[in-house]
């Protein structure tokens, strides 16, 4: 049973494979998807690993909370930075991106200080 | 490769009672859900104030709606003797100016504009139905066409469109979005409109219909 899964899974592979290189675009998304898997397994991950481990004993609300900030900073990056900005076109990043970083990055922080302060006075 | 699926099953099934674990487990989908929250509204409208680090508002652009490529960028300049064409294999081949367009029975249909980049939003067209442009220049039902712009480079200057979609009531040659004359940025004088299709392919500034 295990041999037929993976006898079928590798038809697929296959399948893909042959798709890209008939489209003549293998080069490219190798690069691209080899380069995905090198930017999580070299940077993404160590750093998560190495940031983990220096907030590791603070406060648990503290920490969640710089969870949140850091996934909601690093998937809006592009934007907040306003890559492909364009005088011709202003309905491309139309928004105040770094005014309203602050603004989430602030109710995170203010959602945190009140959850530390409630669970402290809960211990009493 | 190892094969691992039984350590994973056990890790992940097994039912630990841990406050750090379930901790983690609301926290990182807690961070999903924040970044969702203030980014999905460039798509589903009714969000659209939540957006507010999304790369889009789907309320902000000329008459209200977002445009991926202006016409300054696309080198379009909107000329005063503007003809649509009707040509290729046909009867009669066709050639009508912008008042030609709005004295043909004109339709309303309801549809989003949808980006493959993400963002999405439905608006009101109105225009000439692609199929009655077609069937009165004498073009064979299982025709397919090709849509021209009047942009002169750019890799989405012409759309295919197949038999199942310009034959549909809902395609048009719109003049009007949201009941005022399209926006140059949106394609003035005419735009394609259909219904499942990527936005690249809605092509605007229409200036020759082509049947193959």
């Amino acid at each position: 049973m295990r041999w037929v899964g993976y006898a079928l899974g590798g038809i697929l592979i296959v399948l893909g494979l042959a798709g890209l290189a008939l489209e003549g675009v293998l080069i490219g998304w190798a690069l691209w998807f080899g380069g995905v898997l090198v930017v999580h397994d070299a940077l993404l991950a160590p750093g998560a690993a190495v940031a983990g481990s220096m907030i590791g004993r603070w406060p648990p609300a503290v920490r969640t909370a710089l969870i949140l900030a850091g996934t909601l900073m690093l998937a809006t990056l592009p934007t907040v930075l306003a890559l492909g900005r364009r005088a011709d076109n202003p309905s491309i990043l139309p928004l105040a991106y770094g005014l309203n970083l602050v603004i989430v990055l602030a109710a995170i922080a203010l959602l945190a200080v009140a959850d530390h302060l409630l669970s402290a006075s809960g211990k009493d | 490769m190892a094969n691992e699926w039984a350590k994973v099953r056990r890790s992940l099934w097994a039912r630990e009672e841990s406050p750090e674990r379930r901790r983690l487990l609301f926290t990182v989908a807690a961070a999903c859900g924040l970044t969702a929250l203030v980014t999905a509204g460039e798509a589903v409208t009714p969000l659209a104030r939540l957006a507010i680090l999304a790369p889009r508002d789907p309320r902000a652009g000329p008459q209200g709606v977002p445009v991926n490529r202006s016409a300054a960028a696309a080198g379009v300049i909107s000329a005063p003797d503007y003809r649509l064409l009707v040509t290729g294999a046909v009867r009669t081949p066709l050639s009508l100016g912008y008042a030609d367009l709005l004295r043909l029975p004109q339709h309303t249909v309801r549809l989003p504009i949808a980006c493959v980049e993400g963002w999405s939003v439905e608006c009101e067209w109105t225009g000439v139905r692609l199929r009655d442009l077609l069937l009165s220049a004498g073009a064979s039902p299982d025709a397919f066409v090709i849509i021209e712009s009047l942009e002169r480079a750019g890799a989405y200057r012409t759309s295919e469109i197949r038999p199942p979609h310009w034959t549909d009531p809902l395609t048009l040659l719109a003049l009007r979005i949201n009941g005022q004359r399209l926006d140059a940025d949106h394609g003035f004088p005419v735009r394609l409109i259909a219904p499942n299709r990527p936005g690249v392919q809605q092509t605007k500034w229409v200036k020759e219909v082509k049947v193959t």
